[in-house]
Order: structure tokens, then sequence, then C-alpha cells
């Protein structure tokens, strides 16, 4: 690394924005650890209690999500059960941001998923909850099909989404969810 | 009929299901590892006690639901649980009062009662918990 990264890091971290920044390896105890933690960091944001509550919901979903997507890894791979999120504040609300490694072949289906839940409106997705919660069944990773559709329903904003290559067929997605008050 | 008694985790609810009293309680937050492996034993109880409902004489059922939070793979869980509750409750011996509580600042929770209400047709109260 080089000496000037380890400063912007540090920048990044002070600037007053970062409440959490998170790397590592996402398996269940962690991530149970980590939002136990983070719920109790949020609840002292006494004048933003609102979002903050919503936060916690987003957040539960993101992270329950990378720790059920995450390209599983191989021998032959190394680093590939990682993924990093943070937690960032703004005046009226929270950001949360995931990162984590997934299988190229992925790529397309959660982009167009993602798109779908972005064209709807409040209602629409209330709608689509409905007929997702009646017909769902848990599927073998654990999800009811639900969670992006959750994310935004309590956030009141559009998912935003970046897919960049990585190496072997593999490619790492990045999602950002803005809390609005 | 035996109680089902579970306690408070940080990721799963406090659940007393009470067949002396007919009196079901789910407290605090709800994203279990496992979804199924944490709600089948209440499917299996539900199941259990609606077959005991039904021998049981006049029953006044009271289910609180005093949720924090839930997860999206806990929702279609929760949802089998009030389906559950409407059925038990179709014999004329069988009176149900659901107590769907929520924080103040916490409309998700609200809307997510009304929603459930509105979807299986079963009658919530609604009780709020001041801030």
């Amino acid at each position: 690394m080089e000496a000037q990264s380890i400063l912007d890091i540090f920048n990044l971290m002070t600037d007053g924005k970062v409440i959490y920044v998170f790397h590592g390896e996402f398996n269940y105890k962690l991530v149970n650890t980590l939002l136990t933690d983070i719920k109790k960091e949020l609840s002292l944001y006494e004048e933003k209690k609102r979002a903050a509550k919503k936060t916690y919901k987003v957040l539960v979903e993101c992270l329950e999500n990378i720790h059920r997507h995450t390209s599983k890894p191989t021998i032959m791979d190394e680093h590939l059960n990682e993924g990093v999120f943070t937690l960032l504040q703004n005046e009226t609300g929270f950001s949360v941001v995931v990162g984590n490694v997934i299988q190229s072949s992925e790529v397309e289906s959660i982009k167009s998923r993602i798109e779908e839940v972005n064209l709807m409106d409040a209602d629409m997705l209330k709608l689509r909850y409905r007929e997702m919660i009646k017909r769902a069944t848990i599927s073998d990773k654990g999800g009811a099909g639900l969670g992006l559709i959750d994310m935004a329903m309590k956030s009141g904003s559009q998912l935003k989404y970046n897919f960049d290559k990585h190496i072997n067929e593999k490619h790492f997605f990045t999602l950002r969810v803005d809390i609005l008050a | 009929m035996e109680v089902l008694n579970l306690e408070l985790t940080d990721n799963t609810p406090k659940v007393v299901l009470d067949p002396v009293n007919h009196a079901l309680e789910f407290e605090g937050d709800s994203r279990p590892e496992d979804v199924q492996k944490f709600f089948q034993p209440i499917m299996d109880w539900l199941n259990d006690y609606e077959a005991y409902s039904k021998s049981a004489g006049d029953i006044s059922l009271n289910a609180n639901f005093k949720l924090e939070y839930f997860n999206s793979s806990s929702a279609k869980y929760i949802m089998d649980i009030i389906l559950k509750l409407g059925k038990i409750a179709e014999p004329p011996n069988v009176t149900l009062n659901i107590n769907w509580h929520y924080d103040e600042m916490d409309e998700d929770m609200l809307d997510a009662g009304e929603e459930f209400e509105d979807m299986l047709d079963v009658e919530f109260n609604f009780v709020v918990i001041p801030d």
C-alpha cells in the first residue's frame, strides 16, 4: 500500500460522514455481531430516529444478502467470501453501501431484479410485496425473494448499483441504498 | 399440551405459547439464521393447538405481537402464523384477539400489521407504544 493511501483512508474515516466500515468474511456469526452492534450505534441518533430505524432494517437485508449470495470460495479462489460495507450519514438520513464478489453469470439476473424494483412506485412495491409473500417459498439460500423490494419500500429511494469486472468469471457487485428521513 | 417458551436473543424473538391461558406472545427482533428451523416448532405447536382448541370449550385466544423488527424471510412465517390463527378461530367456540404493537416512530411496523390484516382478512387491534 502506498503511504498516501492510508492518509486517504484516515481522511475518509474522519470527515464525519462514515459511521461504520467493515471488510471481511461475511459468515452468519459475523453478520449477526455486526447487526447487533450497529443497532446499538444507530439508536444513539435521537434526532434522526425514524431514519435510523429504517436504516437498521435496510442493513439487515443488505448484509444477509451478502452472506447468502457471496460466491462460495473454492480451493482455487481466494478472497471470495469477502465483502465490504460502509454506513454513512448525511444531513437528513443515512446511506448503506455494500460490495461483494459474485459469479459473473448472476450479473444479468440481479441487474434485472433491481431495475424492475426501481421502476415501481410505493403502491406498486406494496402490491408486488403482497404477490411475492403469498407465493413465497423460502429458497434454499434462506431468502423469500423479498429482500430488494423490502429495501426499496423501507428506504423510499431508488437502489443504486454497479458491477465491475473481477477475476475468473467473477464480478464485484456494489449496492447503495440511501435512506431518507 | 405443553407451553412453548423461547428466550429472546439478538436475532430471534421471545416466544411464549401458553395453551392453559390461551395466550400467545411474540416479542423482539426476528432475523434467525435459519428461519425454517426457528419457526417450524411454532407452526407444529399451532397445529397441535388447533386440534386441542376444538374440544376445549369456549376459548378467548389472545395473541400479542410486539415485534420490533422482522426480516423479509421471517415475514412469510409470520403470515403463516396469522393465517393459522384465523383458522383456529373459525369454530364458534374460539374468539380471537390479535394485538399488534408498534413503536410510535415506526410506521413500517404499523404498515406491516395493516397489510397482514388486509391480506389475510383477520382483524387486528393496533396498540401504539409511545416513544
